[in-house]
């Protein structure tokens, strides 16, 4: 499978009254590629999140997904399939506060359709790399630090080894010394796992070996397909 | 899983949590406890008269007959001449009769004044007989019988000896130390107020009146047989057949010598409970509304909580789960705090009526079983499970809708 992702004449709008309209005509990313695609606040940066992922279905035009063509599937099929093959980070509040960090890791398996069961050695050594003591696990999500919580997410969004992994400006809440550390962190767990990395901030783009611009992608003409 | 989910949420908000427990519990104490009071109450009612075809007393209504003659509530308002009584239970009719003499106390306890014909022919429950623990009824004057809460509270023995007062009060001004009876009978408990009582013959009642007593001829073991003319304060009738009981009563109520009244006793009862039954009504209208204004605080808590339930659902929804995940959490929450809230009601009402239901005895004469009846209460839950389900999903749907249209937007 080359791609893991595959976007064609994809036009989105919230009504016909609405004059917000995401148009890709053609997206393309490899299996294994690392992305940073640059957009600023309110250009649709969660609305492409929410296509991708399955959550919004108000669009025309062909979306794949790891080979999967996303417009066959009915909403219960998409969830399962996000459970299944998606990561996804969120720009803060990735946690349920009231369960502990561990717990917040598991509940990845929750909702997939295949291999239910935890795998110890794989959350250690995720843990491990993330730098996740064990008594960090087993305190409540709420009780820890802003960059504590991003790094379990990262965790949780790595555990259950997605394909692909969505991360939506999963930096905007850390100082730019730990924003760093973190997106280099991300990038060298991910291994083999393609990631779609959004955010407004351009200073983030060179941890990526491809960049680019959601105003780019929206251009009906050029080259988008930088591969 | 979702338990789990739902248990650490609601933890997490556990003060709410509790506070909404603990006002659904007390409106299940309400509902649950008069609904079980009433039933009991009722139960009690039915069983403390059977197999009586008519009640006679002076004229008064038939409420009040019924309450002092049977329940020992209030007073006769007159007492029936010896000569009324004779004439009336040598019709034809009568099968049998039992005087009763009352007004007397001891130690709180009421003193009734019959024959022995009362142990023969006063049924309760299911025309069970009145039976004897120990001992037999009275056969001369000096002789008690004793119901079963008298022996019990006030911890006599058979044979033992008591004095009598005259007047109702617990303490008595008049006290016929002269006269010590004898305990030769203590009665079963019967669960009604016949076990509040204690049995005297009926010639006893008038030589405790007559202050200027025959004392020189008094021996204590004056037959029974020997002919007195004692007022009453109401007699029990058995006619012969069921046709002739109400003729008896227009008979008894149109008594020309003096002016008396008869009563079905089943239909006082019913008359009685209409009374009570109107409370009830009441009662349980207040408790229906206290349901309803605890769920609806419980459903302002989920409301509430709803915009920390955005993100949560967010993250949910991330991992895979489906967007209607919120009916189902925000459902088991509401099914959980109402039926946390029902075991606390239901135990508040055990534990208030194991405190109570001896107070209850005492007092009223009231046997009220502290066991709920499982299926009545059970009956009161299912609809406040079911309403707490509905009423979640006022917030539930409107986040679900919500999150359909904001997807992961956070």
């Amino acid at each position: 499978m080359p791609y893991s992702l595959v976007i064609k004449d994809l036009l989105f709008s919230w009504s016909k009254q609405s004059d917000f309209v995401l148009k890709i005509p053609n997206w393309q990313v490899k299996t294994g590629e690392k992305v940073f695609l640059y957009g600023r606040s309110g250009e649709g940066k969660s609305t492409l999140l929410n296509l991708i992922s399955g959550i919004e279905n108000r669009y025309s035009g062909d979306i794949r997904v790891l080979g999967q063509d996303m417009t066959t599937l009915n909403q219960r099929q998409k969830d399962t399939f996000r459970a299944n093959n998606i990561g996804i980070i969120f720009q803060q509040f990735n946690l349920l506060p009231y369960l502990t960090a561990g717990q917040n890791i598991l509940l990845a398996q929750r909702f997939r359709s295949v291999d239910k069961t935890p795998h110890s050695g794989q959350l250690a050594s995720i843990c491990e790399r993330l730098e996740l003591s064990n008594n960090l696990l087993n305190r409540k999500a709420i009780e820890l630090s802003v960059g504590q919580q991003q790094r379990v997410a990262v965790a949780r969004a790595l555990y259950t080894s997605p394909a692909l992994i969505i991360a939506d400006e999963p930096t905007s809440a850390l100082d730019s010394q730990t924003r760093n550390q973190f997106i280099q962190l991300l990038l060298d767990c991910a291994n083999t796992s393609t990631v779609v990395f959004v955010s407004h901030d351009m200073s983030l783009a060179p941890h990526f070996n491809q960049q680019l611009a959601l105003a780019d992608l929206q251009q009906p003409k050029g080259d988008v397909d930088a591969a | 899983m979702l338990l789990k989910l739902v248990l650490a949420s609601l933890w997490s908000r556990r003060v709410m949590a509790i506070l909404t427990c603990t006002s659904i519990g007390i409106s299940m104490l309400v509902l649950i406890g008069v609904e079980h009071l009433r039933a009991e109450v009722k139960n009690n009612f039915e069983r403390t008269v059977s197999g009586v075809d008519l009640i006679v007393g002076s004229r008064t209504s038939g409420i009040n007959l019924l309450l002092f003659s049977v329940f020992k509530i209030g007073n006769p308002a007159n007492n029936i001449q010896w000569k009324s009584y004779q004439d009336i239970v040598t019709k034809n009719q009568v099968a049998w009769s039992v005087p009763l003499s009352m007004g007397d106390s001891h130690q709180g306890f009421s003193v009734i004044g019959t024959t022995d014909d009362y142990f023969k022919y006063f049924k309760y429950g299911d025309k069970q007989n009145i039976s004897f623990v120990q001992g037999g009824p009275f056969k001369r004057l000096y002789e008690v019988v004793l119901g079963a809460n008298v022996a019990k509270n006030l911890g006599y023995q058979i044979n033992q000896s008591l004095v009598m007062s005259h007047g109702t009060g617990n303490v008595s001004f008049t006290h016929h130390d002269e006269h010590p009876f004898r305990v030769v009978g203590i009665l079963k408990s019967t669960g009604t107020p016949a076990d509040q009582s204690l049995y005297i013959p009926l010639q006893s009642i008038d030589i405790l009146h007559q202050t200027q007593h025959i004392h020189d001829e008094l021996i204590t073991d004056v037959p029974l047989g020997k002919q007195y003319q004692p007022q009453l304060s109401a007699f029990l009738l058995g006619s012969k057949n069921k046709i002739a009981i109400l003729r008896l009563q227009r008979d008894i109520n149109q008594y020309k010598q003096e002016p008396l009244s008869a009563i079905l006793p089943a239909l006082a009862l019913r008359e009685l409970w209409k009374i009570v039954g109107a409370v009830e009504i009441s009662l349980r209208v207040i408790s229906w509304l206290i349901l309803a204004t605890a769920l609806i605080c419980m459903t302002t808590m989920l409301l509430a909580s709803m915009k920390e339930r955005e993100r949560e659902l967010a993250v949910l929804r991330a991992l895979g789960a489906k967007a209607h995940i919120i009916i189902i959490l925000i459902g088991t929450e509401a099914l959980l705090l109402t039926l946390l809230g029902s075991l606390t009601g239901y135990l508040l009402v055990t534990v208030g009526l194991l405190i109570g239901q001896p107070l209850l005895e005492h007092h009223f004469a009231l046997y009220i079983s502290p066991y709920v009846d499982l299926p009545s209460a059970g009956q009161f839950v299912l609809i406040a499970a079911c309403a707490a389900i509905l009423l979640s999903f006022i917030p539930a749907l409107s986040t679900y809708k919500k999150s359909l249209l904001n997807g992961l937007k956070q």
